[in-house]
């Protein structure tokens, strides 16, 4: 019967009990299984699932929450829910998704004690990205000097459009397209009917696609 | 339909459409509706006939395959977004995260501690009662049995001395002697 199973089982076991450093040569999908496997994920698997995942967990948080100021926390939050619950997680191949779905529990976790404790005339603040936090990383894959010009322009313009978005078509509009979340399950993440979620999500990509107009007829 | 369409509408309003004023109103609507299905086709969110009728339109309506790529491009854009700057570096939140994980067990040691010590003491205060209580656990044990070891021997003995008993122990012995000594004064007076 132990024979039936599955040989990256075995290898992982193996190697998690005999040489730890060889976590950053683990595929994701066992890495994750590393990661389960004992009383409480080990030290170097759990550091390494960290560093392949951190860039979107914050990708998430910020364009969840393009204007709280304290994300490394919340970041930081994440990952010890991950490392107290990563053992509950079924299948390894949907970490991602979960990973996803622990960052965006937590948002709205801090959004409702935001509400609680906060003036609701902040809300209705607009988001702005004056602050000059930002400054974007470009991908590896680097078009050419012109076209770098244009699609880091876009990308700006992408940015500031998403952050000005009211906050329950951002969310929505998040969950949709970076954490690609069924509208089911944005609908019962946000607490609204699946044709609110399919209504905000079809008006925050009309606006954003009047907004981004130019850049969007271009390709 | 969509109870938020309305009370949004100001900060969310579609781009104005250059109809006339009379027929704005419906053409919003369907161009409303038309996007929102276009968006949910998008998404793979349309039902079999909701699915024909869009890929229909972008057969023949060019507005709509203009909008239709224009979304698509906005996909694109979303899922090519690059990662934002971290707000720290990676290793330092892999430094105070592991630094985290390993204090908490260590202070759930130290809250598991005084919860064994609560227990402890919790026992000692449960176990201190018992621990006099048995002298008089085993005096009601043993002194149970003898009751119960020697009530078959009364019932057996015979009825009468139950039935005596009752009229002489249970009522009250404050009020006994009166009762008595009435029935007695009672009787001598016959």
């Amino acid at each position: 019967m132990s024979q039936s199973f599955p040989v990256s089982w075995s290898s992982v076991e193996a190697t998690a009990s005999q040489t730890p450093v060889q976590a950053e040569k683990l595929p994701n999908y066992d890495l994750v299984l590393q990661c389960q496997t004992g009383h409480r994920p080990e030290k170097a698997a759990f550091a390494e699932l960290m560093r392949r995942y951190q860039s979107h967990v914050d990708k998430v948080l910020y364009h969840l929450a393009p204007d709280w100021q304290d994300r490394a926390d919340l970041a930081q939050e994440v990952w010890i829910r991950v490392y107290r619950n990563v053992k509950r997680l079924n299948d390894p191949i949907k970490f991602r998704g979960w990973l996803s779905r622990i960052a965006t529990n937590l948002f709205y976790d801090e959004l409702r004690k935001r509400k609680r404790n906060s003036s609701p005339l902040s809300l209705d603040a607009p988001l702005t990205l004056d602050d000059g936090e930002l400054d974007w990383e470009i991908a590896s894959a680097t078009p050419g000097p012109e076209e770098d010009l244009t699609t880091r322009e876009f990308y700006d313009q992408l940015n500031e459009a998403i952050a000005d978005l009211p906050e329950v078509f951002r969310t929505t509009i998040v969950l949709r397209e970076i954490e690609g979340m069924a509208y089911e399950e944005i609908a019962e993440l946000t607490g609204v009917s699946l044709g609110t979620v399919k209504s905000r999500i079809a008006r925050a990509r009309h606006r954003l696609q009047t907004q981004l107009q130019q850049y969007l007829d271009g390709g | 339909m969509n109870p938020d369409l309305d009370p949004l509408n100001n900060s969310m309003q579609p781009s104005s459409d250059p109809a006339s004023p009379k027929d704005s109103f419906e053409s919003t609507t369907l161009q409303r509706d038309r996007f929102e299905l276009l968006s949910a086709y998008l998404d793979g969110e349309v039902t079999a006939a909701e699915r024909k009728q869009v890929e229909e339109w972008l057969v023949d309506d060019v507005t709509v395959q203009k909008l239709h790529a224009r979304l698509m491009m906005l996909r694109q854009g979303f899922r090519s977004l690059p990662v934002p700057q971290p707000s720290q570096p990676v290793e330092q939140t892999v430094e105070k995260v592991l630094a985290q994980v390993e204090r908490r067990p260590k202070l759930s040691l130290v809250w598991g501690g005084s919860a064994i010590a609560a227990l402890f003491v919790g026992a000692v205060t449960i176990i201190s009662p018992i621990v006099r209580p048995p002298a008089s656990q085993v005096a009601i044990k043993t002194s149970q049995p003898a009751v119960t070891n020697s009530q078959p021997s009364v019932e057996s003995d015979g009825l009468l001395v139950a039935l005596d008993q009752p009229v002489l122990a249970i009522p009250k012995e404050a009020t006994t002697p009166k009762a008595t000594t009435g029935v007695k004064s009672n009787s001598s007076a016959h």
